[in-house]
């Protein structure tokens, strides 16, 4: 076989070892991989306690968002309640959809990859672990504190896809939107750094020999989803502030008096919201083939068909935004593309659940409670997924569109595709975690309540919208024949409630916290690595893998990994350390050093809600000091991690050396770097758009930028910054003073440029208050002077760096990951100059 | 990086052949001019679609991951190729 | 609470009895696809089953690539190509993008929580206004022009057509028509805040030979009213609502020129006669919470009565 990296694959061949490990190599792992104690639980940056905190906290929003259901249920009862009055309903259902959605179910998967990644791929922690912890409590802290709004009356109430103008300052004055726009500032920057863990993670961590072709469907599943995060969220990421920068210093974007339009919200907002949908759906499709395969005790069929559908799923579903858009009055030609894709994404869907039922069909299925969980998962989703394939005819959205049509629709799609396959996830990886599996017993009472309340929930939903019940309606008259649909509706979700209610109370006598004390293990049988056994370090040995459920393949692997007779058992330099492996094979590359337990991401996590909480309440005070903290904070906690130790090359097991500091290309560093960028980019390939959009639409709004020739000094002063950068990082072997230097040089002239950028657009006259135009035209300098910012931050960190001399190594990955930021920076400066002057400058 | 675009070759291709229809209504119009140019895009993008799936099936792939990456690139072409004539037919059955 | 009861309606469901050529055809196609999917639906239940509890034979069938191809891929892919086609011509065939010959003009705009309705000739010239209310002939086309005055709403009459949302700084077009005489309800479908719940529309579509009657019929009021008037007049509601004939000319609100001949109160919501007229201005926000009419307690029993009468008398 051909090698990636020049790592000789027959080396492998030396594994299991025989030679006896000594018994201190253990005691040695358990010490560096040692239980937090007391208020270190809080410091925790291990996957096992990240990923329960972060799956716990999601379940109790899945709780809490779901009595909020109930309200809604209890309201609609019948014509005419007062139950809820209708402010406080319109409240309740937006904090419903959004808790749902951007609290529950993406940090939910998220979290599963969190958790179950490491274990599956053989890692011993994923390749960020403070980043995990950061994220994890940024989205804690905020998302409680968002959903306590709702409590004091100030919940948002514009629907969860708030919509402008309804949700601009003019009609909704109150605080209430803010706090919308502050909690998913939150998932935001958690959905983001999780996704560079995972895709780093699931590319670049694999136990050695553990290809592409042979890795579990669910790391499959999380790449795609990882991916689609970076490509989807920098849409709503750039949607919510330029509607916080809207309603904080009246820029109209979305004032169609003032040359905004309120459907470039609806674009932004669909074309982070519909792959949304399958962000969530992935992960979960990714955890149901796991299990099926288990269930059914025999190989997934189809494992390259459903590798294969879940990218192009990834693919199709940017393809069905306006979906959402087709009652807009969008030209008839456009709306068929939209309608063509909506309905080619289905395909997928069909090969997966068609693979699922031949996995099904080949083995000797068990009715267990992950059995169960998965066979009515299957139903609820065909069911969702035909009406979806309704609403994807245009004609007939006209009628169904925004009814509880919809309703049922999307509830069909998104509990049989999510919620039920996270509940079978639930019972098959509890023992995984718990010294106690969950009680088989309760779960079919569980499964039969959510099964049968579900359906009848949901179903009687269709019949109200093909009545003509629209959504979010907090009562309804009498005498249109909706009095018995929403009856049995409430019925039925009161159920749904108390087979979760049971669940609950299955979770409280049974779930035993494990790491570190033994799990109740593999019940199930399953044969993936992640039913090693285990402690806080992983697994005492890494394997080589040479098939996809290796623990079906080789009945003694277990026993040998165990007994340490693969990769890596022992800690080779004393500290928490990874294989890193190449992204196709999975060659050993090197070893990674991982940080420890640290205070500084659970503060730099505090100070950022700190600082989104005092700005939604306008103490800018304590704003600012909040987020100075935070910067701090994030310095201090990576002040420790870009440090080369002194022992150069190791032996990770049977004589196979690899070094322990590698920079460049190969780095897990310069990966999370260029996805970060790849984040920005869409920032502001989705700014570009919203300018390019509002001059075809609001072209009586526009007037002419300026001109083109005052951008050739920006020009040249961006190429110096390009240059600069470069030049750090080859003269650095020479002398770290220069190269921290030409950093400098580099902040310094980007900082120039994008001054001369802004002198030039407010010499033209045009004040962002005045237009569309001006106010995206202001928005584009505003993000290069956020990316300008943090070029010179960490210019000034790499000087810091340099002053204690810790930039003295040939080769430094600080100063390389600045060097791509500055590059980045100065190219992004570059475009918006130019184009920022050439749309609609023919008028 | 060529293993992705490998893998995923036809399904580049239809997200290319997509936006620039969207892109190419959203800011044109639906003009016989836009409807030229757009089927001109779908005929390019289809005849890539083809030229790479005849280049990918006349590899001979020498180790089993490439083996695994050939398989899925040839399905992953014929699925893009697919939809990319798919996605064209609004372009034939809309007037407006 | 006060009676609230418009013609019982809901079965058939509005959209599956279409009453019109703008919705007919939709629910033909919401017919296929509702039995269409059942049967796909009956489909894959069935292979599961078989996955599940069949013979060794069938279970041998299914479990494999080729059953993936030919139920997960082929099969779909035909189905959603002739249903894309359908889909396709139907989108062209019923979109206001093509305005058949002779079809009556009117302009609606969208309001929280209301409609205003501007009846319009050939030459797109206002011909007469009312609110939340139209009247068109049977058998002739209407293309309607909606806008939004504030924020975005969504015109939508099932039993006619499709909806369409109204937008501010956006005009849309929909084409609607009905095909015999009758009342047509609808109601907003876009998230407007507060009582979008309560934000009704009423479609009363006439006999060609009705129709010029009612046409004819609305004129200004004469200007008589006497205690009831003087109540309008000198109690703050002109200063919101126009009653053409008279000084009452303010525009904040609904027309009331013609109000007494409206089926409903309240944009939709309530039966027009004299109890709901005096329960709506003695106290509007009981009924429709958040409106934006303020409540009037300070009139006495006569002078609601009074004005009550006034207002219902207004055809």
């Amino acid at each position: 076989m051909r090698s990636e990296t020049g790592f000789d694959p027959t080396l492998y061949e030396r594994f299991p070892t025989r030679d006896e490990r000594p018994k201190e190599e253990e005691e040695d792992l358990r010490r560096i991989w040692c239980k937090p104690k007391g208020w270190e639980y809080l410091f925790a940056v291990n996957n096992n306690y990240i990923g329960i905190y972060y799956l716990g906290t999601a379940f109790l929003f899945f709780l809490m968002a779901g009595v909020l259901g109930l309200l809604m249920r209890a309201q609609l009862a019948a014509p005419m309640l007062e139950i809820l009055p209708q402010g406080t309903y319109n409240q309740v259902f937006t904090m419903h959809g959004t808790v749902m959605m951007f609290l529950f179910a993406v940090p939910a998967v998220e979290a599963a990859g969190v958790l179950l990644l490491p274990q599956m791929l053989a890692a011993r922690d994923l390749p960020f672990p403070r980043l995990s912890a950061y994220a994890f409590w940024a989205y804690a802290v905020g998302g409680l504190c968002f959903f306590a709004s709702i409590f004091v009356g100030l919940a948002p109430d514009g629907g969860w896809f708030m919509y402008p103008p309804l949700t601009s300052k003019a009609y909704s004055p109150g605080i209430n939107t803010d706090f919308w726009l502050l909690g998913i500032g939150f998932i935001e920057i958690s959905a983001i750094a999780g996704a560079i863990e995972i895709i780093v993670g699931v590319l670049r961590t694999r136990a050695p020999g553990m290809r592409l072709d042979k890795m579990p469907i669910f790391a499959w599943a999380m790449l795609v989803f990882a991916v689609m995060i970076v490509i989807a969220f920098p849409s709503i990421i750039l949607g919510t502030l330029l509607l916080e920068i809207e309603r904080a210093f009246n820029w109209p974007f979305f004032d169609a008096t003032r040359g905004g339009d309120p459907l470039l919200w609806q674009h932004l907002f669909w074309f982070f919201g519909h792959p949304e949908v399958y962000i969530i759906f992935l992960p979960a499709a990714g955890m149901m083939s796991m299990i099926v395969a288990t269930v059914a005790g025999e190989r997934l069929v189809g494992y390259r068909l459903i590798v294969l559908a879940m990218i192009a799923t990834g693919f199709i579903s940017f393809g069905v935004w306006a979906h959402h858009m087709f009652t807009t009055g969008m030209p008839p030609m456009t709306t068929g593309f939209f309608s063509a894709a909506s309905m080619a994404v289905s395909v997928p869907a069909g090969i997966q659940v068609f693979s699922w039922i031949a996995t099904l069909a080949i083995g000797k299925p068990k009715f267990n409670a992950p059995g169960l969980f998965v066979m009515g998962s299957i139903v609820i989703f065909v069911t969702g997924g035909l009406t979806g394939v309704m609403v994807a005819m245009v004609p007939f959205d006209w009628q169904a569109h925004d009814s509880y049509f919809i309703v049922a629709h999307l509830h069909y799609v998104l509990i049989g595709g999510m919620v039920f396959p996270l509940f079978a996830a639930f019972y098959y990886w509890i023992p995984m975690v718990s010294r106690r599996a969950l009680s088989e017993r309760l779960a079919k009472w569980v499964f039969g309540l959510m099964f049968t309340g579900m359906n009848v929930a949901f179903l009687p939903m269709h019949l109200a919208g093909l009545q003509g019940m629209p959504r979010r309606v907090y009562t309804y008259l009498p005498g249109q024949g909706l009095e018995l649909p929403n009856l049995v509706s409430t019925v039925g979700a009161f159920m749904l409630g108390l087979g979760v209610l049971l669940f609950v109370v299955d979770l409280a006598r049974n779930f035993r916290l494990a790491p570190g004390e033994g799990n109740a293990g593999n019940v199930y049988g399953g044969g993936t690595l992640e039913w090693l056994p285990s402690e806080l370090y992983s697994t005492r040995s890494i394997p080589v893998v040479t098939s996809r459920e290796p623990l079906w393949d080789d009945p003694a692997l277990a026993d040998e990994v165990e007994k340490g007779r693969y990769f890596l058992p022992r800690s080779a330099t004393g500290l928490r350390e990874t294989i890193v492996t190449s992204p196709l094979l999975a060659e050993p590359q090197y070893l990674q050093i991982m940080p420890g337990p640290s205070p500084w991401p659970f503060a730099a996590a505090i100070f950022t809600a700190g600082f989104f909480l005092a700005l939604t309440v306008q103490a800018y005070l304590f704003a600012w000091v909040s987020g100075v903290l935070a910067v701090i904070s994030v310095l201090r906690w990576l002040w420790e991690t870009d440090r080369p130790i002194e022992i150069e090359g190791v032996d990770i097991g049977a004589d196979i050396r690899v070094p322990t500091y590698v920079t460049g290309p190969s780095s897990h560093g310069w990966w999370a770097m260029i996805i970060l960028l790849v984040v920005m980019g869409m920032i502001f390939l989705m700014a570009l758009f919203s300018l390019a959009f509002l001059s075809s639409n609001q072209p009586g709004f526009w007037r002419p930028p300026p001109p083109l020739g005052e951008a050739i000094s920006m020009l040249m002063l961006y190429a110096a910054a390009i240059g600069f950068a470069l030049a750090a990082r080859s003269v650095l072997r020479r002398s770290p003073f220069w190269s921290v230097m030409a950093l400098l040089f580099s902040a310094a002239a980007s900082s120039a440029a994008l001054g001369l950028d802004y002198a030039s657009w407010s010499g033209s006259g045009l004040d962002p208050t005045a237009s569309g135009q001006g106010a995206v035209a202001y928005a584009l300098l505003a993000l290069q002077a956020c990316a300008a910012a943090i070029a010179m931050l960490m210019a000034l960190y790499c000087a810091a760096r340099g002053v204690r001399g810790l930039v003295a190594q040939p080769r430094n990955n600080s100063i390389d990951l600045t060097m791509l930021f500055l590059v980045y920076t100065a190219a992004q400066g570059a475009t918006g100059a130019l184009v920022s002057r050439l749309v609609g400058v023919g008028g | 990086m060529k293993s992705w675009l490998i893998i995923m070759g036809g399904l580049i291709l239809w997200a290319v052949h997509f936006f620039l229809l969207y892109l190419l209504a959203e800011f044109g119009g639906s003009g016989t001019g836009v409807r030229l140019v757009a089927s001109l895009c779908t005929l390019v993008l289809l005849g890539a679609a083809a030229w790479m799936f005849l280049a990918v099936s006349r590899e001979t792939p020498g180790d089993p991951f490439a083996r695994w990456r050939r398989r899925a690139a040839m399905l992953a072409l014929a699925f893009g190729g697919l939809g990319i004539a798919f996605q064209y037919l609004p372009v034939l059955l809309i007037d407006r | 609470m006060t009676e609230r009861t418009l013609p019982s309606e809901g079965w058939p469901p509005a959209v599956l009895d279409p009453a019109g050529p703008y919705s007919e055809p939709v629910t033909l196609l919401a017919w296929v696809l509702l039995v269409g999917g059942t049967v796909i639906l009956a489909i894959v239940l069935a292979a599961l089953w078989v996955a599940l509890r069949g013979s060794p034979r069938l279970k041998n069938r299914l479990g494999g690539e080729k059953a993936i191809w030919i139920l997960g891929f082929a099969f779909p892919s035909v189905v959603l190509t002739g249903l894309l086609v359908w889909g396709l011509l139907l989108t062209s065939s019923l979109s206001a993008a093509r305005v058949p010959e002779g079809a009556m003009r009117v302009k609606i705009i969208g309001e929280m929580w209301w409609w205003r309705v501007h009846y319009q000739d050939e030459q797109g010239r206002e011909t007469l206004r009312d609110a939340n209310e139209l009247h068109i002939p049977v058998g002739q086309p209407v293309l309607l022009e909606l806008e939004a005055a504030d924020v975005i709403h969504s015109f939508w009459v099932p039993r006619l057509g499709g909806k369409m949302d109204m937008i501010p700084g956006r005009t849309n077009r929909l084409l609607i028509e009905a095909d015999a005489p009758g009342v047509y309800k609808g109601q907003c479908a876009e998230y407007c805040g507060g009582p979008h719940a309560l934000m009704g529309f009423v479609v009363v579509a006439h006999a060609p030979a009705e129709f010029a009657r009612w046409q004819a019929s609305r004129r200004p009021a004469d200007g008589a009213g006497g205690e009831g008037l003087a109540l309008f007049l000198s109690s703050g509601c002109a200063a919101c609502h126009t009653i053409r004939g008279t000084p009452a000319q303010g525009l904040a609100g609904p027309d009331l020129t013609h109000v007494g001949s409206r089926k409903t109160l309240g944009a939709g919501i309530l039966p027009n006669n004299p109890g709901t007229m005096a329960g709506w201005v003695a106290d509007s926000q009981a009924i429709k919470p958040a409106n934006r009419m303020p409540p009037y307690h300070q009139f006495s029993g006569e002078e609601l009565q009074a004005l009550t009468a006034y207002l219902v008398a207004l055809k």
